[in-house]
């Protein structure tokens, strides 16, 4: 690993001395506290931080509103400082639809990951989506149940191996994965749907314009916005951390390639569909 | 060794041989790390190394900084526990790129 024979070690203790400016906090300004217990290599807080900073920059964290459906994630909505509502195994898409009508000038967004969102709550998102509810659902997807063990999801690619499908996912047992970003970009309730990767910095801030879109899209109120971000799971996965970035693009990445799969919204100044992908 | 083994090191601006530019640095917060080496992938100038004989209270390896960080925000953007803060320095620091041998790593 070391390239440089005795390279100089930097004093990372304190801030420096001579002038200087802050780019980025430990925690952006709505994550209140950084420590969770969530495992080391996890892409949950990573694929948080981006939601989070997104709010902040568009200056809506007095609008937002977080429905968080049932997973590893749920323990971080502690951290966040914003508005969450918890909602029922699979049904985060119900109630911020109920929180969203009632108050219009809401922005909510829900997080849910493969377990609750493919699994236990698939007619949720397809009917939120079909009506086009103006919210904007945020998919934490690492093709297992991360919290109960990591065993096989609905999104648990072909070939690949959890605690239950010990000689990988076949299609004679199993079943086909669903490609739920692809369902849902073929809905006419749907304005916009991509899906990204925290895989890697490149990923990171290309997943984050597809938030930031999301999230305008949303505030157009023309229709369900819809972001699947494909996050590691190196404990779920039985990886070493840092094999997990590569891991995903061999498994849940390669049938999932991340790009803007439908934006019917018009062109604002911002990000458009051809530079995000 | 020089900049050629490097691909990856595009625009960090090694001086000359013995000094190398900063434009950039971190506060680590190594009780915060889980040790999960995302950070060291992710670093665009390679300048983030994981220590190999010091662990923190928790017993994970935290990650080092070396001289010629850039101030990208890759590490901060990655990593899952919060542990970086990045600063940009408003004129870039040159210092010396290596430090004496016998000087212990962590």
């Amino acid at each position: 690993m070391l390239e440089f024979e005795n390279r100089r070690i930097v004093d990372t203790s304190r801030p420096p001395e001579v002038p200087v400016k802050l780019v980025d906090d430990f925690t952006p300004e709505l994550i209140d506290v950084g420590a969770h217990h969530l495992c080391p290599g996890c892409g949950e807080p990573i694929a948080m931080r981006l939601v989070m900073e997104v709010l902040a920059e568009q200056e809506l964290k007095n609008r937002a509103l977080a429905v968080f459906g049932i997973g590893c994630y749920t323990a971080f909505s502690n951290n966040l400082d914003c508005e969450v509502v918890q909602a029922l195994h699979g049904r985060a898409p119900s109630v911020a639809t109920g929180a969203k009508r009632a108050d219009p000038n809401l922005v909510t967004f829900t997080v849910q990951g493969d377990g609750d969102m493919v699994n236990e709550g698939l007619q949720e998102v397809l009917h939120a989506a079909a009506r086009g509810e103006q919210i904007t659902c945020v998919l934490l997807n690492n093709g297992v149940f991360g919290e109960t063990g990591g065993h096989m999801t609905a999104t648990t690619t072909i070939g690949q191996r959890t605690k239950n499908t010990l000689e990988g996912r076949n299609t004679d047992d199993h079943g086909h994965p669903i490609r739920i970003a692809s369902l849902i970009a073929e809905l006419e309730g749907a304005a916009f749907v991509a899906r990204g990767a925290v895989n890697n910095a490149g990923n990171v801030a290309r997943t984050k314009r597809m938030v930031e879109r999301a999230i305008e899209v949303q505030l157009l109120g023309i229709g369900f916005t819809f972001v699947e971000i494909l996050t590691m799971c190196p404990t779920g996965w039985f990886v070493e951390t840092e094999e997990a970035p590569a891991y995903l693009d061999d498994t849940i990445g390669v049938a999932n390639s991340p790009g803007v799969l439908r934006d019917i919204a018009p062109d604002s100044q911002s990000s458009s569909s051809t530079t995000i992908s | 060794m020089t900049t050629a083994s490097r691909p990856d090191a595009a625009g960090v601006g090694e001086t000359d041989a013995g000094s190398i530019m900063s434009r950039g640095t971190l506060v680590i917060d190594t009780e915060a790390c889980k040790g999960c080496w995302l950070c060291i992938d992710a670093c665009p100038p390679r300048v983030l190394e994981m220590t190999t004989h010091t662990l923190n209270s928790r017993g994970y390896r935290y990650p080092v900084l070396l001289a010629g960080c850039t101030g990208c925000r890759a590490c901060s953007q990655i990593c899952p526990d919060f542990v970086f803060q990045v600063f940009k320095y408003e004129t870039p620091v040159i210092a010396p790129l290596t430090m004496p041998a016998d000087e212990p790593r962590p």
